[in-house]
């Protein structure tokens, strides 16, 4: 512990140390409260730009100049103050040097974020002004995981027939929606469709305030961010408040959504969709082709995506295109088509010869369970399953880790390969006392694992990727 | 960590292809492993030996900065003695950088590279390499030795007459009697030194065999002239394996020949995935070639026998590819070449036969320390009170 905390405190003297805290600040878009809490969390800063490098936008530039202009003066006092003899007052400055660089940078990042307070309110009276005058319909998408789907399947559809805006990405913030109905959003659109996140308790209202949503779909309830809500209680608060700007029968929600936020909806199930029966699921990694029917009626729909876990996601924007969007199913049948896998969404891609699935943006334990109920059933010769595990799964992370590792026993791969992270142990633990009988290795450097991944495929081989962690993950 | 080197470039034709065979097929994978530390080995087109880790940098080649880097570098010398020793001067204060080898990883194609004359280097060094050994990779560059030796082992090649440059110029109405007298048209003409395709023509009346003589012996004193395979499939299938142990085969695949059916198999191979989508079980190299090849059942187990009775007959060791001519009506394969290093060591037909490059290299890595192991076990020297009575 003594070792660590040293090993932490001397990586501040190395002179690449300003550039590494702008990084840091750099990547958690220069909050200073995460700032804080990447840094209690980090074991040195000597290794911190694994994935990325800095970006030397004018901030960054000004940040890194205060930063060495601190450690030069530092250093200069140091000598002075040696020199002087002042031998105890010099070692106070050395060892007062980190705690000065990270104070300065959270003062500046501090003023930087009350200077721009200003700013975005203003930014924020005109997006809603914008959004309360649209004609459109405004669509929101939350929920725990599933919203960027679910949001790319509506607008697939939806836009086959009508002009459509959905925020870009998984662009999920405020402030990046105030910016995207002004400068991108075109008064003829029939609908917007708005990913809301959910990072800290009364996120889900301010953006309902933003955008008066007049439907909402709730995709998906996991207890993620409790870092910061601190309890599942107060997640689950921010996730209901949908219901005080959206009337009751214009929420669409799972039927597990529904129960665990207590919420007045309309619920869907994996098996049935407002009144559609679902059946015959098939899924390949071309896509996943399905049957539904509600009385008379029978509809076989496929679509490009891959996985039984989006099924009811697809039903659910079809049966909406058909009932608010008066689109015909032969039209919808047609759009269905066009839904394709998301970039590192259950992304099918062929290397060397191979199949490799990359589901490296998901990061939930829903997706996991889906992912290995695919890998379990696809044909292989060799099966690979390749996850850092997940984050922010707070006092949650124990438990999660233990069910992956059962999941990924029970799907069988050949061989499992693990992110050397906190939670690495927990997965290897479980695997072993799960009797996971494959072939299990620890990378070390996830960057160069997925750099070389070429080199280590053959035909015949299946490759699941789940989850990849950014820098500020350990 | 073992430190490997791999060798490439070389006063060669085949000096580019060499480039990419190290980076894309070897130096890449082995790092990927994160197991290996790999030492590149630069020979340039003059023959000066470079060593830096720059040279891991495919776009130094590409963009031809090579030439600047390769007049400012310093060049790198080898030390032998209890194995290989790498030693460049680190141009400060004169001071030198050495660093032991484990085991080289030849990736030089053509002449000063795969002829042999590297691996004698090798041999003399007495340090683990990679790939068929001094004697192999001599007779895999002489066409006619080869085959020669291939039907001392009764595998058929097609029929054929050889001379050398001298005897042609002595007795030339002899043996241009001789050839058409023993052999039907069409005809191929070769020089007898493999490497590359220059130099080969198919000829189809004595005008032609004349003047096709003529250019081969622009390119060697040996002179080979065959007929040509009828109802022709050409297939070819790289070996991995030592001569003391079960061999790996690959899968046994057909090039698309070019309309003149001149066997140019290299240039084919090369840049393996570049076309990405197309890569997989049933497509070779930028769709090139079929993997398996099209063949009966019967005719693919005949070309496999081949295969590997050419692999040992020439001593192979580590990797080879065979090539092989198919007359699909009469159902016969005959033997055509063997190339001891193939390009890019043909990890697009490994990767379809289930072998990835990361396999393929360290098994390749494993094979020569097993080779290496069995030749420490053999006596070399002995004491003789010769001297003495001198």
């Amino acid at each position: 512990m003594m070792a660590t905390l040293l090993r932490f405190w001397l990586s501040f003297y190395s002179p690449a140390s300003p550039t590494m805290i702008v990084y840091m600040a750099q990547q958690v878009e220069y909050e200073p409260r995460e700032l804080l809490k990447w840094l209690r969390r980090l074991p040195s800063l000597l290794n911190v730009q694994r994935r990325k490098r800095l970006d030397y936008t004018t901030r960054a530039v000004l940040l890194v100049a205060v930063l060495y202009t601190i450690y030069l003066c530092a250093a200069l006092l140091i000598g002075f103050l040696a020199l002087k003899s002042l031998y105890v007052l010099s070692l106070s400055v050395f060892v007062l040097v980190p705690f000065a660089m990270v104070a300065i940078t959270v003062a500046a990042l501090t003023v930087g974020h009350a200077l721009n307070h200003f700013g975005r309110k203003r930014l924020i009276l005109r997006a809603t002004e914008r959004f309360k005058n649209s004609r459109a319909k405004k669509i929101a998408i939350l929920g725990s995981y599933g919203k960027t789907t679910t949001k790319e399947i509506l607008t697939t559809i939806l836009s086959y027939k009508h002009p459509v805006s959905a925020t870009p990405g998984n662009q999920n913030v405020l402030v990046s929606h105030a910016r995207w109905i002004l400068n991108t959003v075109k008064n003829s659109d029939d609908f917007l469709i708005v990913e809301f996140g959910e990072f800290k308790p009364g996120d889900i209202s301010s953006i309902s305030r933003l955008v008066s949503p007049d439907i909402a779909i709730l995709t998906g309830y996991a207890p993620n961010h409790l870092d910061s809500y601190k309890s599942e209680k107060l997640l689950k608060e921010d996730l209901k408040s949908i219901q005080e700007f959206v009337k009751s029968e214009n929420i669409y929600a799972s039927q597990f959504v529904a129960d665990m936020l207590e919420i007045e909806s309309n619920k869907y199930t994996d098996e049935e969709v407002l009144g559609w029966k679902i059946d015959s699921i098939s899924v390949s990694l071309e896509g996943t082709v399905f049957t539904i029917s509600k009385g008379a009626q029978k509809q076989t729909l496929q679509m490009g995506l891959i996985g039984e876990h989006l099924v009811s996601v697809a039903v659910l924007s079809s049966v909406l295109a058909n009932e608010i969007a008066s689109m015909g199913w032969d039209d919808i049948r047609e759009a269905l088509k066009g839904v394709t896998p998301h970039e590192h969404r259950m992304q099918p891609r062929l290397i060397s010869g191979a199949w490799v699935i990359d589901d490296t943006y998901n990061g939930n334990l829903e997706g996991v369970r889906a992912g290995l109920r695919l890998l379990e059933v696809l044909p292989a010769e060799r099966k690979t399953y390749v996850t850092p595990g997940l984050v922010e799964q707070g006092d949650k992370t124990q438990s999660v880790h233990e069910e992956i590792g059962q999941l990924i026993t029970k799907a069988k791969p050949d061989k499992v390969v693990l992110m050397d992270n906190s939670v690495r142990s927990i997965i290897e633990k479980s695997l072993i006392e799960a009797g996971f009988k494959g072939d299990l290795s620890v990378e070390l450097n996830p960057k160069s694992y997925y750099e070389g991944l070429e080199h280590r495929l053959a035909v015949g081989d299946l490759v699941l990727m789940q989850n990849d962690w950014t820098d500020n993950y350990h | 960590m073992k430190k490997i080197a791999v060798i490439f470039g070389s006063r060669s034709a085949e000096h580019d292809i060499s480039i990419i065979t190290a980076i894309s097929a070897v130096i890449k994978p082995l790092e990927a492993t994160g197991n290996y530390k790999v030492e590149p080995i630069y020979i340039d087109k003059s023959g000066r030996w470079f060593w830096d880790e720059k040279l891991k940098d495919i776009s130094l080649y590409q963009s031809g900065e090579i030439n600047d880097f390769c007049d400012k570098a310093p060049q790198v010398q080898l030390q032998f003695g209890e194995g290989l020793t790498l030693v460049k001067s680190s141009q400060f204060a004169g001071r030198k950088k050495y660093q032991k080898i484990d085991i080289v990883f030849p990736a030089t194609h053509g002449t000063y590279g795969e002829d042999g004359s590297l691996m004698g280097l090798l041999e003399m060094a007495n340090v683990p390499y990679v790939g068929c050994g001094l004697e192999a990779s001599a007779i895999a560059m002489d066409k006619v030795t080869s085959k020669l030796l291939a039907e001392a082992h009764k595998v058929l090649t097609p029929t054929m007459q050889f001379f050398t440059a001298r005897e042609y110029a002595q007795h030339h109405d002899t043996w241009l009697k001789e050839i058409q007298k023993k052999l039907s048209y069409p005809l191929f003409v070769k020089p007898s030194s493999l490497g590359s395709s220059i130099g080969i023509s198919r000829v189809e009346n004595e005008r032609e065999l004349i003047n096709a003589i003529e250019v081969a012996l622009r390119y060697d004193d040996k002179v080979l002239v065959e007929e040509a395979v009828q109802n022709l499939v050409e297939v070819t299938l790289p070996i991995v394996g030592n001569a003391d142990e079960s061999l790996t085969l690959g899968s046994v695949e057909q090039p698309l020949s070019k309309e003149d059916g001149v066997f140019d198999f290299d240039t084919k191979y090369l840049n393996q995935g570049k076309s990405g989508k197309k890569m997989g079980a049933k497509t070779g190299a930028q769709g090139y070639s079929k993997i398996p090849a099209v063949l009966p059942e019967k005719l693919i187990a005949s070309a496999q026998e081949v295969g590997v009775t050419v692999y040992r007959a020439l001593g192979c060791e580590g990797i080879a590819r065979i090539d092989m001519l198919v007359d699909t009506k009469a159902g016969i394969v005959y033997f055509n070449e063997i190339n001891p290093l193939p390009g890019s060591l043909y990890r697009h037909n490994w990767a379809a036969s289930g072998i990835s490059s990361i396999e393929l290299v360290e098994k390749l890595l494993q094979l020569a320390e097993s080779r290496w192991r069995r030749k420490q076990s053999l006596t070399t020297t002995f004491d003789t009170n010769f001297l003495k009575q001198f």
